[in-house]
């Protein structure tokens, strides 16, 4: 199958998201398959389509620091882009995406189409591989996610080879209830994220990454891909899409119920769930670190009388390697309870079972 | 309700193929939409749900909502030209009923079309439905329906 190979070099920020957006909305039902690689010439934000930018993302520390935020129409959460990764768009009309060999089950498209960047990784030298849904990790590191979108008739999946990443910057832009929970997401982001840079001990030269990208698109896909530039229409979509990804409008499209937990996805594995609950003795503040559904880390919180002062530490340890269900989490409470060594004054074990029933839901 | 490899079809909708959506006639002159089982199982459980708004002209083939299940943000596309006349608000702040309940709690919306006797003419209805799915799902390699959110009929 022959495709369009767009090498479009350093653009600005709101060029690297409107490029993709404009190739897939106009593509016709039989149009060639585009790949597009792309490397921003600054730093932005890119919120998922149906994130509620203002709940995400630190508005007001992006606008005093000149880091522009854009809504994407892909999948997935809040991340920070920047010239340290490589983005690859694949672009394909839905009417051949058979033709293409993408399979029909949404779980199965992502393996798919994952598969040449897990190559191009392995070509540099790094042993990446496919972790579902939609994540691409070396020993449960994660290298950087994926996403798809369909717009009209074309559908693109999203993507970036990561060769560095900030991981402080990207715990900053993201709104978070308190200073604590941002320490433990860049503390998480450090565990659990990975970079060729760091993989390999020196960042690898760009141009080397995309052509192991472009060489692993050609075998994978079995394409003949064409070097190609925008076409007139595109052009004429993408100054659209320009003004759309830019206008306030667009940033704050969807108004979402009130979630009483903050959550920030780290990974496939891992998770960062914050809650809080008010008591007759004062607030309970939970953060937790979740990681293949196993609390790896707690940190309780709160305003009530506690003796000794350590006693909420102690209380916290009774709940970790525990897995985040609710029958478990009530078992380790009465244990962690009924331990002598600590006192709360003001706090009932109904406002645990409320705070942690927030953070485990039961299925259903 | 006929039934192919546990997925089922109510007897009284009809489907389109192209867009994998159901229409019910509500005897008024207007249809409600919703995904077919068929759709829900390839899509996955569903996280969110965006409706367009009531009043809204779509044309045929366009998106009447826009769904995202894990990282796929896509469009459920429409099986008439016509107005929306009214959305499920429980779709949209309950996606998961779009798995559960496809053909009832999980409806999309409800739309006037405008071509009903031209646009008709390529939804099947009846005894060809399983006939059309059994050809679809061979086609699409779905080997049955999978009910991720449990199953209200």
């Amino acid at each position: 199958m022959k495709a369009r190979l767009l090498d479009m070099g350093t653009l600005k920020p709101v060029r690297s998201q409107s490029v993709f957006h404009a190739v897939t909305s106009v593509m016709e039902p039989d149009s060639d398959p585009v790949i597009s690689l792309i490397r921003p010439s600054g730093t932005y934000v890119s919120v998922g389509y149906f994130q509620e930018t203002e709940k995400e993302v630190d508005l007001e520390f992006c606008g005093h620091n000149h880091i522009p935020v854009f809504r994407r129409q892909v999948g997935g959460g809040a991340v920070l882009l920047d010239g340290g990764q490589l983005f690859f768009h694949v672009c394909v009309p839905v009417a051949r995406a058979r033709e293409f060999g993408l399979p029909d089950r949404l779980q199965d498209r992502f393996a798919y189409l994952a598969a040449p960047a897990i190559a191009a990784y392995r070509a540099l030298g790094v042993e990446a591989a496919f972790r579902p849904i939609n994540d691409i990790q070396v020993r449960g590191k994660k290298i950087g996610g994926t996403g798809v979108g369909e717009i009209n008739n074309g559908l693109v999946f999203a993507g970036s080879m990561m060769l560095d990443f900030d991981t402080r910057l990207m715990a900053r832009v993201l709104k978070v209830p308190n200073e604590k929970m941002r320490d433990k997401i860049t503390e998480t982001l450090d565990g659990y994220m990975t970079t060729l840079t760091r993989e390999l001990g020196a960042p690898p030269e760009m141009k080397s990454v995309a052509e192991a990208l472009i060489s692993a698109f050609e075998s994978h896909f079995g394409l003949e891909l064409v070097p190609s530039a925008l076409t007139p229409l595109e052009m004429e979509a993408m100054e659209e899409w320009d003004a759309t990804l830019q206008s306030p409008d667009w940033l704050h499209l969807h108004r979402l119920k009130e979630n009483p937990v903050r959550e920030v996805k780290i990974s496939a594995r891992v998770r960062l769930l914050e809650a809080a609950h008010k008591a007759q003795g004062g607030l309970i503040r939970a953060s937790m670190r979740v990681v293949d559904d196993t609390i790896e880390d707690l940190l309780l919180t709160g305003d009530f009388p506690v003796s000794p002062l350590s006693g909420l530490d102690t209380l916290a340890r009774h709940f970790l390697g525990a897995q985040l269900d609710p029958r478990e989490l009530s078992r380790r409470m009465d244990a962690a309870l009924a331990d002598p060594s600590f006192e709360l004054v003001g706090v009932a074990r109904q406002d645990f079972v409320e705070l942690f029933g927030r953070m485990a839901p039961n299925p259903g | 309700m006929a039934e192919l490899n546990n997925c089922l079809f109510p007897d009284d909708l009809y489907y389109s193929l192209e867009n994998n959506v159901w229409a019910q006639d509500m005897g008024d002159g207007s249809f409600r939409i919703g995904l077919t089982d068929v759709a829900q199982t390839l899509a996955g459980s569903l996280i969110h749900c965006k409706l367009q708004p009531a009043g809204k002209a779509v044309k045929k083939g366009k998106s009447l909502a826009t769904v995202e299940s894990g990282k796929w943000v896509g469009p459920v596309k429409s099986p008439f030209t016509g107005d929306i006349l009214e959305t499920n608000p429980a779709a949209e702040s309950t996606p998961t009923l779009l798995n559960k309940s496809p053909y009832k709690q999980g409806w999309i919306v409800r739309i006037k079309p405008s071509s009903l006797d031209e646009d008709k003419g390529s939804l099947v209805k009846g005894a060809e439905v399983l006939t059309h799915y059994k050809a679809y799902m061979a086609d699409k390699q779905v080997s049955g329906c999978i009910h991720c959110e449990g199953f209200e009929g």
